[in-house]
């Protein structure tokens, strides 16, 4: 008996280990939908935000997913603290830094306790079982009746606009976010061109005498001319998982890493097509010939280069966002080198003549902003958000404080010599443009955000980089669709494990650790793991989309 | 005439209650962190729903474990667990013991000190910044990686890329950082040592090795088993932390193990009931180890935990 109850306190025990991965426990039933889909009366109509919004200064909490060196957090940002000096609302952000997003999320639908917004910035969180579940679940309101009600600004350009109107809606017609909108400096809606692109050393390009490259074998060419002449020991960088996030590569082999549209009706995954094999031959060659960083795995190069690599002339190319380019490096004083000159490249094709079908796809919307069930004081809220997509909320934003980091000239918002030119009494020297905007401007969050706004505060050659990666195509892409809670459901786990195989499979055959030979029982492998339903409910998803 | 156990238990109570009150916090230490949170492995048995919580999420039987056994990863994650275990415990169970005789060997007192002191301090390096000095040294062009190319004559690569060496790296970092610490309790249990035994046996004509034969080892063997025991109990459980600093798609093939898997499956991809039913399944594999070990113990030995 005494051996029996010992055995059995053991084997409780062991469950510790068990929960040591899965410890949410809250018997938090059912959930408070809040007021989902009620009727609110005409008479709460609001048509226009007068200021203050709230007398008694309402308190708001916003988990956002954000990072700066300079102040620790959005709540030190001068500009919030305009915002809330106009509106008498204050919000709390809660800062997670970049990388920890994911993790972070899933940690907070597992806490079961909610702040009152949730910025899950562009899709980089999404609800498992996307916007419909989450208002089912009871953790997102469904804003539908309330956008119609408090929102008058956002409730205009919603109207306005198909495109806009078709995004924020799910697929059963709900809204379960507020996005924010790309505008220009007037207000008007605009979507942002790409701001991730391929980059390439300029000078040894000029050095070498070579063009730019255009197609593949331009590009073997070139970073066969950076390892042999300027002694790169990575010529070229890639990602973790062997692609970058451009696509740049893969896209011209008319495929992309993941699901993407074979043909305007078609959703097709990419590892499952002969595209697929040929980009990996490719890059297996590449590799063995040492044209590709032998480090890659381990890099994480899939939209920047790292500063050891790029600073050093280790590298000749890789992929890159538009204010790191040119003579970053220099001007920020991470080499002594002044001829390092990156610039943007149009991603590679097979053929000469040709366009990429893929580039970083911007859309009006942007950064998607929840409003859980765990907030108190909906009216005030929204009519807070609303405000922020007025030229007013958006100036205040995107240029800070009038007469401290911007001046109207010409009804146009011009930045200061602060903001662009610091001298060292500002305490601002050696700080970059974008941070600065980030210390004194909010930017990216709720309301409209003019992407020209960084017009004034870059360099024309650094800024001119999108317009090279913006004049690729987009037929590549799938919006932004979304499943439903049972097609999640059976989806994740079949997905998750398919995710584990290629990303195993590719890496493994690019750094030739396994042989060609074997490639096609990756694919009977791939069959076998079903990912025929996996893209069945890609393709289903897609049809809602273009239904709604 | 045999007394209820609440009559003996009342009794005790009334005798050692200062002793009693000094447990409280202990045992509700445990009731809070560890019976509580067992509610959770309830997950196992659900697609869990963080928002319906335990009582609103939907049943679904034996649905992930039969999934968990019939996916292709099953095999390959246990297999990789349980080869990192028994590497673990051929070399790095030995290695403290075998560091501390050697150790009680040293008759310079100041030389033993400084031995020891330099021995703990890789244990005292957080696991992060461990891992980030073992990623820089076995990349491509890295100092271990560069030494490696030279006695193998090939060309530098990275060395944690390559599934078949990613065993390696673990277990002789792992022993480079635990060797010291894991010997503290050896060279404590040395000192207990009588020194008698070994006057007796030097008169017997016992030499050095006789000694440590006859004499050094039985005498801590006693710790040996206890230790043995522990360790065999937490099997399964191969720190998932310093697994997932260090390994990459790339070694997935050795590298992806049980922890991992459950990490990847429950924080990445959401799927928590899946994820607790694959934990689950660990912590009873290693609650059999842990009987199995000491049943033996016990059977061929006098020591065992219970």
């Amino acid at each position: 008996m005494r051996k029996i109850k010992r055995l059995t306190s053991l084997i409780l025990c062991a469950f510790l280990v068990a929960t040591a991965f899965a410890s949410c426990d809250s018997a938090k039933s059912g959930g408070n939908g809040g007021n989902n889909g009620e009727e609110i009366p005409e008479t709460e109509v609001v048509n226009e935000i007068t200021l203050p919004i709230s007398e008694d200064g309402a308190t708001f909490d916003m988990w956002v997913i954000w990072s700066n060196t300079y102040i620790e957090s959005l709540n030190e940002n001068t500009a919030v603290q305009l915002m809330e000096e106009k509106t008498g609302v204050t919000i709390n952000y809660t800062c997670i830094p970049t990388e920890a997003g994911t993790e972070k999320f899933g940690l907070l639908l597992a806490s079961n306790e909610y702040p009152d917004m949730i910025n899950m910035g562009e899709d980089q969180v999404t609800y498992p079982g996307g916007g419909d579940k989450a208002i089912d679940d009871g953790v997102y309101v469904d804003l539908t009746n309330y956008v119609e009600t408090y929102m008058p600004n956002y409730r205009n350009y919603r109207a306005n606009d198909e495109l806009l109107n078709k995004m924020t809606l799910t697929d059963q017609g709900r809204m379960y976010y507020i996005a924010m909108l790309r505008a220009d400096s007037d207000a008007n809606i605009s979507p942002e061109p790409a701001w991730v692109g391929m980059t390439i050393r300029q000078d040894w390009l000029d050095d070498l005498g070579l063009d730019m490259p255009e197609t593949i074998s331009d590009w073997e060419t070139v970073l066969t001319a950076f390892k042999d002449e300027k002694g790169a020991e990575a010529p070229l960088m890639i990602g973790p998982t062997g692609t970058v996030t451009t696509e740049a590569f893969t896209s011209a082999y008319g495929v992309l890493s993941g699901f993407y549209m074979k043909d305007a009706t078609t959703v097709g995954y990419g590892p499952c097509e002969e595209g697929y094999r040929q980009w990996i031959e490719l890059f297996r060659d590449w590799y063995a010939k040492g044209l590709i960083d032998p480090n890659f795995i381990s890099n994480n190069a899939a939209m920047i280069i790292p500063t050891e690599y790029g600073a050093t002339g280790k590298t000749g190319a890789g992929s890159n966002i538009w204010g790191l380019t040119r003579k970053y490096y220099y001007e920020m004083g991470s080499t002594d080198d002044e001829n390092i000159d990156f610039v943007a490249v149009k991603a590679p094709t097979l053929n000469e003549g040709e366009t990429a079908q893929y580039k970083y796809v911007s859309y009006p919307v942007s950064h998607k902003i929840a409003v859980t069930t765990a907030c108190e004081d909906l009216p005030t809220l929204l009519k807070w958000m609303d405000y922020q997509y007025t030229r007013e909320g958006m100036l205040i934003n995107a240029y800070g404080t009038e007469g401290e980091t911007y001046t109207m000239v010409d009804d146009e918002p011009v930045y200061t010599e602060i903001m662009l030119h610091p001298t060292e009494d500002d305490g601002l020297l050696g700080v970059t443009s974008g941070d600065r905007l980030a210390i004194y401007a909010r930017g990216d969050g709720v309301g409209l955000v003019p992407w020209d706004r960084w017009d004034q505060a870059y360099e024309e050659d650094k800024r001119s980089c999108i317009f090279v990666w913006d004049a690729d195509e987009t037929s590549l892409a799938l919006p932004q669709v979304t499943m439903t809670e049972d097609e999640g459901n059976e989806y994740n786990p079949i997905f998750a494990q398919i995710q584990t195989l290629v990303q195993e499979k590719t890496v493994a055959y690019i750094m030739g650790t396994e042989s060609l030979d074997t490639y096609d029982n990756f694919l009977s492998s791939l069959q076998s793991l079903n990912i025929e339903r996996c893209i069945e409910i890609q393709q289903a998803a897609f049809d809602r989309y273009n239904a709604r | 005439m045999k007394k209820g156990f609440l009559a003996i238990a009342i009794k005790d109570i009334r005798r050692n209650k200062i002793l009693y009150i000094l447990s409280i916090p202990i045992i509700l230490w445990y009731l809070i962190f560890c019976y509580r949170p067992m509610v959770g492995v309830l997950m196992a048995f659900q697609n869990f729903n963080p928002v319906k919580g335990i009582l609103g999420s939907q049943w679904v039987g034996m649905k992930h474990f039969v999934d968990f056994f019939t996916g292709i990863y099953a095999w390959r994650t246990i297999r990789n667990t349980l080869a990192l275990s028994l590497l673990d415990l051929i070399f790095n169970f030995p290695a403290p013991i075998i560091f501390a005789l050697m150790l009680n060997e040293v008759k310079n007192r100041y030389f033993k000190k400084t031995v020891q002191t330099i021995s703990y301090m890789p244990y005292f390096i957080s696991m992060v910044v461990m891992c980030g000095i073992i990623v820089d040294f076995t990349s491509a062009g890295g100092i271990i990686s560069t030494l490696v190319a030279n006695l193998t004559g090939t060309a530098s690569q990275n060395l944690l890329g390559d599934p078949a060496c990613f065993r390696p790296i673990y277990i002789v970092s792992n022993i480079w950082q635990g060797l010291g610490y894991g010997s503290i309790i050896y060279i404590a249990a040395l000192a207990g040592v009588d020194q008698e035994l070994y006057e007796a046996a030097t008169i017997d004509g016992a030499g050095r090795w006789k000694q440590t034969l006859h004499i050094t080892i039985p005498s801590i063997s006693s710790t040996i088993i206890i230790m043995l025991i522990l360790k065999m109990g937490s099997m399964l459980s191969v720190g998932s932390e310093k697994v997932l600093l260090l390994y990459s798609p790339s070694t997935y093939e050795t590298s992806d193990i049980i922890s991992t898997y459950v990490y990847r499956m429950g924080f990445e991809s959401y799927n928590y009931g899946f994820s607790t039913a694959v934990g689950l399944f660990n912590s009873v594999v290693n609650t059999i180890f842990l009987l199995t070990t000491n049943y033996f113990a016990a059977k061929y030995s006098e020591t065992s935990l219970f």
